[in-house]
This record gives structure tokens, C-alpha cells and sequence, in this order.
């Protein structure tokens, strides 16, 4: 237990001094203000147009006039850009974070002075696994703060209890979809024979989660992908992408994420619970799980086979 | 001094079609200061590789400190300090952070005293608070020894301890050797080049060719067998010619 903390509180520790990281985290940050401020933009626009014809309408003797459509807008919809935020570069912070774990060390060339520590390889992945939890939880947490403190900012409507436990799931499986892009960057930290390859290949990964199988998956409206609203029904494909459809939308990881994603921040009027939404979308929870799971154990395999006396990582 | 702290049996590395090292049969004492030697590429960092649990055996076993090295490495690493060629550290973080963390690694809970017990035994006090990355080799490989000894093993392997040192340097690192053997009682495993340091420190040499055993014995039996008049130099270059 006591190395597992003092790995962790290395992965943090050092990771915190590293200028890549503190850029990305800044402009995730920075996005997720203004994904509050375009939410809070759209609810007070809307509301002063709202006003201003109320107004205008009983100057010229209408005196029934229709109901503010603030009002009738879910209050999670101001969020929903924070899904493609986090889809897009929250993914990609996730990558870098998982690759200078271990990449930092094998440049370094520290490891052959941690592996005659009496500390097994499993508790050395774990440590950094709980390193990196602990990061993408600070980031999420911050995240999830800032849109929580920035809803009362909104006229007319807050969170009420159900909207933030809505919040907190989303953000809960936000952060499981972080980690598995972290996972993939730790992974090929440990066997790729050059820094820019690490990085390379879950990036080229993370392009095909991310754009090609869901773009595969939706077929004829590819917009989609950047505009997370539930789609039920896919109009008039051709063949192939129906197969496409039929095979990839199992694996999609991205196109899963978008779209639970959107259910939970009631893009659209749902009248569900919670716990409805995510018992329907439950498949999607059990092949994040798998990728989750089937990512470890490749990281724990490549670990094992590392030659730790005959590395040389080119830039 | 006379009880076995490192001991292999028929101990082999293969790559592919090469032999790094080939049925390796080799017994150090405890107390010895074991000098390994032989050319570039004999096998010497690959048996250390091996007796320090960074590389997996071929065929063979291996023990150390009464610990099997591929089935109880984690006891045998308990028991080791380990000295690479080219000792690398975070090179952002200060000499007391870098020795803080792998104190920590080695089970030392109050790393603080343990460091600056260390430090001071190794006569190198007043770079804490320094960064690794402005240290020269020389400073490096001095904090390479703390390292290495921060949890005070019973073996310490040093491999190629001399590499890029200067005259000083080896001197410094030549008495700290020594220091630790007769006052902490550490076994010393020291691959190295330099005959002239094998004759000033070790008490045991071994010489390796191309990945076999070729001689063991101590320095004394040695300079004798070979005639008192001969150089450890010739001596070694006769062993080398006659395999």
C-alpha cells in the first residue's frame, strides 16, 4: 500500500511540472467557461427577446401572450458542449497524461533504478493508474465545478438534486472514457521505440474513436457526431453503412459516449431518470468496461516484456 | 566469509542466436569485493542485469542472499543496491527529491535521516536542495551511490563504477568502496575495465569471454599462480589469448 501512494504521489508530483500538461489542462479549462458562457449567452438572449416582446405584445393589447420558452428549455442543455469538449480534448489531454507516465521515465532512464526496488510490477502500473485517476478526477472535479457554480448564473432556472445527479453520472462515465484514452497512452509509452510514435498511435486511435467509426456509425448524418442530440432514427442509408452500422455501433466508444452523453444532459425533453438511462444504454457501460479492462491487461503483458536493460527511445 | 551470497548454476542469456552469457557458474562470498572482468560485449552487465532481476534468464537459475531470482525477486531486490553504467535520475527534481522517492520505493519511511545519514558517510552534504540536471558525471555517480545504498544492502552491484570518471573521481569512489565493505559489510560486485582499480580494491576477480566463465579466484592466488612478477594486465591478456 505504501509504495502504491508514494508512486501515485510521484505520477502526480511530476507531472504537475511539465509545461505540456498545464497547457492542455488551460484550455480545457478555458473551454469549459466558455461552454458556461455560451449556455448562460443562449438562456439570457432568450430570455430578453423573451421580455422584450412580452412588453411590445401588451403595448399593442395583446394580453395573452405564450410562455417563456426558458422555462421549458432543461436546464442541463446549457452543458451540453462540454461532451464534445471532453470528447475532443479532454481525450486527447487524457493521451498525453497516460504517455508521460511512463515515457518520462524511460527517456529519463530511471527505470532500471526503480525495477531493483522492491516493488512488483503490478504495484508499479497500479501506482501510476492511480496517479493518473487522481489527475483526470482533479480535472473532471474542477470541470464539474465550474458548470455546477456557473448554473446559477442562469435566470429563471437552477439545478435542481435530479439535475446534478444527472451532472455527477455524466462526469463519472466522462471520466472512465478519460481514462481509457490514458491507458492507451500509457500502453504505447511502454513499447513504442520512439517518443513521437508513443504518442502517435493512440492519437491516430483517438481519430478513430473519435471521427471515423462514429461517422461510420451515423452514417448519412455525420454532423451528428458535433451536434450530440439522440438520434432515433437514421434516415434512408445505403448498404454499407447499414453493415457499418451493424458491426461498429457495439465498439463505437465515441459514438457511445456522445450519445449517453446527450441522453443524461437532456439535450432534447426526457422525461426519464436517471437510472433509466443508464439501464438502457447499459451495453455501452459494459464495452467501455471491456476496453477498460482489455487495456490494462495489454499495459501489464507489454510491462512484463519490457527490456528494461536494452531500451533506447529515440525523439 | 566463507558462506555464498551470490551463486549460479549454469546461468544463460540468449537472444535469438547469440549467447550474452552461457552457462555461468559462479559462487561469490560473503564479504568479497568481487571483481568482474572482461571485454566490451563479454556479459559482465548482462550477469548483473540478470543477479539484479532487470533481465529473466534464459535456462540456468541464480540466487542471491539465499533468494531465487526469478522466483523471489522481490526478496532479492530487498537485499541489493544496484549501480548502472551511466546512472540516470529525474533530472527536474533536486538530489534530495530523486534519493526521497526511491527511499520511499525501497520500504524507508522516514527517508529524510536515512538521506542525510547517507550523505554523510559518502562525505556529500550540501547538494540537497540542487537539481540532478546541473550535477557533473562525477556528482552523479555519487549520488548513484546513495541510491543504491539508502536501504543498506548486503550486496552492491556496481557496474562500470569508473566509467567517465576522473583521476579524482575514481580515487573518491575507489575509498568509498572500500569504506562500505569494512564498515557496513557489504558484499561488492564491481564489473569492470579498469585492471588497475580490480588490483587496488578487489579481493576476488573473475574473467569473462564472450559470455563464459574463464577464471576465478582471489587477487592473491592469482598474483601468485601467475608469478608475483606479472601485472594483472599481462595476466589477464594471457587468459584472454589462451581461450
Amino acid at each position: 500500500m505504501y509504495s502504491l501512494y508514494v508512486i501515485a504521489a510521484s505520477e502526480v508530483k511530476t507531472l504537475f511540472k511539465e509545461r505540456i500538461f498545464f497547457i492542455l489542462l488551460g484550455v480545457f479549462i478555458f473551454m469549459t467557461l466558455a461552454s458556461s458562457f455560451i449556455g448562460w449567452s443562449t438562456y439570457t438572449t432568450t430570455n430578453a427577446v423573451y421580455g422584450a416582446s412580452v412588453i411590445f405584445l401588451h403595448q399593442h393589447g395583446v394580453t395573452h401572450v405564450p410562455a417563456n420558452p426558458v422555462l421549458s428549455f432543461p436546464v442541463l442543455a446549457s452543458f451540453r458542449n462540454i461532451i464534445v469538449y471532453m470528447f475532443l480534448i479532454g481525450s486527447l489531454m487524457a493521451i498525453v497524461v497516460g504517455n508521460r507516465s511512463f515515457m518520462r521515465e524511460r527517456k529519463s532512464g530511471v527505470l532500471q533504478l526503480l525495477f531493483t526496488r522492491p516493488v512488483s510490477l503490478s504495484t508499479l502500473l497500479l501506482g501510476k493508474i492511480i496517479g493518473i485517476c487522481f489527475i483526470l478526477v482533479s480535472i473532471i472535479s474542477l470541470t464539474a465545478l465550474v458548470s455546477i457554480m456557473s448554473s446559477y448564473f442562469l435566470p429563471l432556472q437552477h439545478l435542481g438534486s435530479a439535475d446534478i445527479l444527472r451532472l455527477l453520472v455524466f462526469y463519472s462515465y466522462s471520466f472512465f472514457y478519460l481514462l481509457f484514452f490514458a491507458f492507451l497512452g500509457l500502453l504505447f509509452s511502454i513499447f513504442a521505440e520512439s517518443e513521437s510514435l508513443g504518442l502517435f498511435i493512440p492519437v491516430c486511435i483517438w481519430v478513430g474513436i473519435s471521427f471515423v467509426m462514429p461517422e461510420l456509425v451515423t452514417g448519412q448524418t455525420p454532423t451528428s457526431l458535433l451536434n450530440p442530440v439522440t438520434i432515433d432514427q437514421i434516415l434512408n442509408q445505403g448498404s454499407f453503412f447499414s453493415l457499418m452500422q451493424h458491426f461498429l455501433t457495439p465498439i463505437s466508444l465515441g459514438w457511445h459516449y456522445t450519445s449517453l452523453g446527450s441522453q443524461l444532459l437532456n439535450s432534447t425533453v426526457d422525461t426519464r431518470s436517471t437510472l433509466e438511462i443508464l439501464l438502457v444504454n447499459k451495453n455501452n457501460i459494459i464495452v467501455l468496461a471491456i476496453a477498460l479492462i482489455s487495456s490494462y491487461l495489454l499495459m501489464f503483458t507489454a510491462l512484463q516484456k519490457y527490456d528494461v536493460q536494452n531500451d533506447v527511445v529515440n525523439e | 566469509m566463507n558462506q555464498p551470497i551470490i551463486s549460479t548454476n549454469k546461468l544463460t542469456k540468449k537472444y535469438k542466436d547469440f549467447f550474452a552469457l552461457q552457462f555461468l557458474d559462479l559462487t561469490v562470498h560473503k564479504g568479497e569485493i568481487f571483481g568482474f572482468l572482461g571485454h566490451n560485449g563479454a556479459g559482465k552487465t548482462t550477469t548483473v542485469s540478470l543477479l539484479t532481476t532487470l533481465l529473466q534468464p534464459t535456462s540456468g537459475t541464480a540466487s542471491v542472499c539465499g533468494f531465487d531470482i526469478v522466483k523471489e525477486s522481490i526478496e532479492v531486490r530487498k537485499r541489493i543496491g544496484y549501480l548502472p553504467e551511466n546512472v540516470k535520475f529525474y533530472d527536474n527534481l533536486t538530489a534530495f527529491e530523486n534519493l526521497e522517492y526511491l527511499a520511499k520505493l525501497s520500504g524507508i519511511h522516514d527517508p529524510k535521516t536515512k538521506i542525510t545519514e547517507v550523505l554523510e558517510f559518502l562525505e556529500f552534504t550540501g547538494i540537497e536542495n540542487k537539481k540532478l540536471g546541473e550535477f557533473s558525471k562525477g556528482m552523479r555517480q555519487r549520488i548513484g551511490i546513495a541510491q543504491a545504498i539508502l536501504h543498506t544492502p548486503e550486496v552492491l552491484f556496481l557496474d562500470e563504477p569508473t566509467s567517465g570518471l576522473d583521476p579524482l573521481g575514481i580515487k573518491k569512489l575507489r575509498e568509498t568502496i572500500i569504506k562500505l565493505n569494512h564498515e557496513k559489510g557489504m558484499t561488492i560486485f564491481m564489473n569492470t575495465h579498469l585492471l588497475s582499480e580490480v588490483a587496488k580494491t578487489c579481493t576476488t576477480i573473475g574473467v569473462l569471454n564472450h559470455g563464459k566463465l574463464i577464471y576465478k579466484d582471489s587477487l592473491t592466488n592469482t598474483l601468485k599462480k601467475f608469478h608475483d612478477e606479472a601485472s594483472l594486465e599481462e595476466i589477464y591478456f594471457s587468459m584472454e589469448k589462451n581461450q
